[in-house]
């Protein structure tokens, strides 16, 4: 107690230093560290909030990926899937039903078949047959199995060799003479033609052999194309084989025509006669 | 020093209380955090709405798409199966072309073949033999049984020289245009071989190549009429020659009767 009361009397004395010393510290102390864990503890509660809230925003993304983005795309995969099926069994029916290769071979192979037949018949047809045994039927023949267009412009003078030229006002009545000119012209121009007409027919055949090699090496698919074209050539050749047709027609009918001219002529000739018996008779 | 001491006092009070306080400077990277974070929600948030509203339409549109594909192939694969070429019609066709063989080659080829000789003298029956043999190389064969039965040319004392040359003129273009027939019956023989070949061939057609075989028949058709076409010339020519022969013959007879009037004129004076 003695010590107790000595300490608290030399206070009292100083009490005026005790305070101003307090005041110092006090002053003078480093800011107490409850500050520094409030601010740590808000920037923690700041980013766990943000960290929260980018979650659920996370989370909503997750889930919308898995509930809806994920069933679309599945059924994208599924669709494609299903039509890369139908494809294939499509693919399969073309390959195996509708173009199977034996059958395109077999088609190959039927067409160099037709091609060599076809090379039979041209060597039958470029047989040369000549009979005549006297020139001037020996060139008129020569002319007019030629298949040689340049020598249509031969066939008059050649026929004429042949056949005698339209003979003189002074030795034949006009109107025989316009028969036999016209029945003459009917003649030449279907000898004409004939050499026209074994041109055309060597040309068609030409074309012939060449689409035909194409043919042999054409696919399946372009084989149309070509039968287009065939198809082409048959109808213009119907148009040659009308013009020959035409050509054989007109002379049947100057035939025609020129016997019935002769009748009159005959006519003529009897009534010509019969007057001049008359006259004698006088 | 009592006054001394309370003046240091106050001094040390008032430069306290003017000191700044030390922790407001952290509260400034508190706000950038936030920032940051308020930042990368934003774009979490922007995210979730290109996938609502911009990658799901495109989706949908794209699965929609894909069944359309889908089911418009379904649809296609069942039009080239049931409808185009349906496995049933194909062997149908092919029955049918087995079925017109059966039928008819046997029959049109006995037509065909019908022998229709008729002659009954030995050179008509030799002459008629050679030129309906269908062998297009024996032209000396038929220019001889020609002559055995329709007879030689005349020699030049026999007869007149412009009808010595339409005698062999005319034989010539007759024995012409039978030597024609008989190209035009081999290369016949040979067009039935052809399209004998492209029957069976339909027997074993699909249906992508029958296009090629058309063609093929399309191409011998075309080559058939250039042969029917030179048969017409054929026979174009004999029209030709036996018109002229006709005219000819006229041309004689005008002369004839010239001279003959002449003569008789002659006569009356």
């Amino acid at each position: 107690m003695p010590l107790l009361a000595s300490i608290w009397q030399r206070m009292t004395a100083h009490r005026t230093k005790i305070i101003a010393l307090a005041l110092i510290l006090v002053l003078l102390a480093a800011p107490p560290a409850d500050a520094q864990f409030d601010l740590i503890f808000s920037l923690i509660n700041i980013v766990s909030s943000g960290l929260g809230t980018l979650n659920q925003v996370m989370a909503t993304v997750n889930n919308y990926l898995r509930d809806v983005i994920t069933p679309i795309l599945q059924g994208i995969s599924s669709a494609i899937s299903a039509a890369q099926q139908v494809m294939a069994a499509i693919f399969d029916f073309q390959r195996n039903v509708v173009y199977p290769q034996a059958a395109i071979d077999s088609a190959r192979a039927l067409i160099g078949q037709v091609q060599g037949i076809y090379a039979s018949i041209r060597g039958i047809w470029n047989i040369v047959v000549r009979s005549a045994t006297l020139p001037n039927p020996q060139q008129l023949e020569d002319a007019i199995l030629s298949k040689d267009p340049g020598r249509i412009a031969s066939v008059t003078a050649r026929f004429s060799s042949v056949y005698t030229p339209l003979p003189a006002p002074t030795e034949a009545h006009s109107a025989q003479r316009d028969l036999i000119d016209s029945a003459d012209a009917v003649a030449q121009a279907a000898m004409k033609r004939s050499i026209a007409i074994d041109a055309i027919a060597d040309q068609e055949l030409a074309a012939a052999q060449q689409m035909m090699s194409v043919l042999q090496t054409t696919a399946p698919g372009t084989a149309e194309m070509i039968g287009a074209q065939a198809g082409a050539w048959l109808v213009r050749s119907n148009a040659y084989t009308q013009q020959a047709l035409a050509e054989l027609m007109r002379v049947r009918t100057i035939e025609l025509a020129a016997q019935s001219a002769r009748v009159k002529e005959a006519a003529r000739y009897t009534r010509e006669t019969r007057n001049k018996l008359t006259e004698l008779n006088r | 020093m009592r006054t001394a001491l309370i003046l240091t006092l106050i001094v040390i009070l008032l430069g306290g209380a003017m000191v700044p306080q030390p922790a407001y400077a952290q509260a400034g990277s508190l706000s950038g955090i936030t920032s940051i974070l308020n930042t990368v929600n934003q774009a979490a948030s922007r995210l979730l709405n290109f996938f609502q509203n911009s990658l799901r339409p495109i989706l949908e549109g794209i699965q929609s798409a894909a069944q359309g594909l889908q089911n418009l192939l379904a649809q296609l694969r069942s039009f080239w199966e049931q409808v185009v070429w349906p496995i049933s019609e194909m062997t149908r066709a092919k029955a049918l072309a087995q079925q017109l063989i059966g039928l008819f080659r046997s029959p049109m080829s006995g037509l065909y073949n019908v022998g229709v000789n008729s002659a009954q003298l030995s050179n008509p029956i030799r002459l008629e033999a050679v030129m309906r043999n269908r062998q297009p190389d024996d032209h000396g064969q038929l220019t001889a049984a020609f002559r055995q039965t329709f007879g030689a040319l005349p020699s030049a004392s026999e007869v007149h020289p412009e009808e010595r040359s339409l005698i062999d003129v005319d034989d010539a273009l007759a024995i012409d245009q039978l030597m024609t027939l008989k190209m035009g019956d081999a290369g016949a023989d040979h067009v039935l071989q052809a399209a004998e070949s492209i029957e069976d061939e339909a027997t074993r057609l699909a249906p992508g190549t029958s296009a090629m075989v058309s063609a093929a028949a399309y191409v011998a058709a075309l080559q058939s009429q250039a042969h029917m076409q030179k048969m017409i010339a054929g026979q174009l020519r004999q029209e030709a020659a036996r018109l002229a022969h006709d005219t000819m013959a006229f041309k004689r007879s005008a002369k004839f009767t010239r001279e003959s009037r002449t003569k008789m004129t002659e006569l009356s004076r």
